[in-house]
């Protein structure tokens, strides 16, 4: 019995050598700076700047109000109520926006932070419906 | 009319081009017809059920159904077009061996149909259900409907097939045995444009903020919701202002497919069998 030896590291006898135990080692390190790094990086992109919140509603199938007015490098929620019987799409190219508003629905959509100048947008669905975000 | 027929066009656009690729890229497998229409048939059921539940899908997730709806059928799409190149490339010689035996329909590459059937309809599902309510509010409109603009958008709908048709015959002028080499580079940037773009959903949804200023703006030269721009979107993913986290998916992306093909494909045969 008593010439068993137990190995201590694990039960299938699998004992790592010194070389091993220090590229395991390095492994490892790797790993946690890597997973720091990205914790950083995820805790310190949000809550910048105070978010700006705006409304839009379509009704006679026009935008009212047609033109907006936002603060630069702020980020912007807009939220539109399609007041019409019809389904409409705000779209924007500049301010990367694509979504559906059912008829009598509502949408919120992100905007990011923007820098000064003239953003337009329109309903997808029928493109003489336009507007304007002016960002100063 | 004309303007109905743009706007409905141009939704249909990447879902042509898209089936029209899937076409060539399953040439001579048997029953390939059967299920890219099956996809397709599919893809527009599940469009009107889309567009029927639209304020519900919105109003999920804290309003933002819509685009983790979308990145999520992306994300589907991609996988099934990376899992489809991988298949061909470890059984490519096969079917190749297979087609040269009987010359003409094969059963080996049937197994990849069902993925991308599950594409067709994916492609069919995302443009079609904003044609179904766009179409359905011209129908549904105060004041009785007019026609004269349906029958504008059902002629973009019928251009949006002939896409299909142009791109399949474009591809088959491509010489046999080049073509499935071609249809997979083609698969592989269509899976790359896509998960870029699914990430740009998500930047939407505020799930990703991590890299998302735009790293440049080719608008100017050519944006990317003009025609041109469009088809370049649809094949290689074009985005006239990427952000940096979409960049580094796109490119990440064809790494991945090309080192998964390149693992799986078999080692070439030993010169003495091949002469044989």
């Amino acid at each position: 019995m008593s010439d068993i030896q137990v190995p201590s590291r694990l039960s299938t006898g699998y004992v790592p050598d010194k070389c091993e135990e220090a590229i395991i080692n390095k492994l490892m390190k790797i790993v946690a700076r890597l997973f720091f790094v990205g914790m950083i990086g995820l805790s310190a992109t949000p809550l910048a700047a105070q978010q700006v919140s705006l409304n839009i509603t379509i009704k006679n199938k026009a935008f009212q109000p047609s033109v907006l007015k936002a603060p630069a490098n702020r980020p912007i929620t807009i939220t539109v109520h399609n007041a019409d019987g019809v389904a409409a799409e705000l779209e924007s190219r500049t301010m990367r926006v694509e979504k559906v508003v059912a008829a009598g629905g509502t949408i919120v959509v992100n905007v990011k932070p923007l820098v000064p100048g003239n953003y337009r947008f329109f309903d997808d669905f029928n493109p003489s419906n336009q507007g304007t975000l002016v960002v100063e | 009319m004309l303007a109905a027929l743009i706007i409905v066009f141009r939704e249909v656009i990447e879902a042509g081009i898209i089936v029209g690729i899937v076409m060539a890229a399953t040439k001579a497998v048997q029953h390939r017809g059967q299920w890219i229409a099956g996809g397709v048939v599919a893809g527009f059921i599940s469009a009107c059920v889309v567009a029927l539940f639209i304020e519900v899908i919105t109003a999920a997730f804290a309003g933002m159904g819509q685009e983790l709806f979308n990145a999520m059928v992306l994300g589907i799409a991609v996988i099934m077009l990376t899992w489809h190149n991988v298949w061909m490339s470890k059984h490519g010689r096969e079917i190749a061996a297979e087609m040269m035996a009987i010359g003409k329909a094969v059963v080996t590459g049937s197994r990849t149909l069902f993925a991308l059937a599950v594409v067709v309809g994916i492609a069919v599902l995302r443009e079609g259900a904003e044609v179904v309510l766009f179409l359905y509010g011209i129908i549904a409109q105060e004041g009785g409907a007019n026609y004269g603009i349906f029958a504008g958008g059902m002629i973009g709908l019928l251009l949006g097939a002939l896409v299909s048709v142009l791109t399949y015959r474009g591809l088959l002028k491509i010489p046999g045995r080049y073509l499935f080499a071609v249809t997979g580079l083609m698969i592989a940037f269509l899976a790359a444009g896509m998960a870029a773009q699914a990430i740009g959903f998500l930047e939407q949804a505020d799930k990703i903020t991590l890299l998302n200023t735009p790293l440049w703006d080719t608008s100017n030269i050519l944006s990317d919701s003009s025609l041109l721009g469009k088809v370049l979107h649809t094949l290689i993913g074009y985005n006239d202002r990427p952000t940096g986290i979409q960049v580094i998916v796109y490119v990440a992306m064809l790494v991945l497919t090309y080192s998964l093909m390149k693992i799986v494909t078999p080692p070439p045969l030993p010169a003495h069998i091949v002469r044989r």
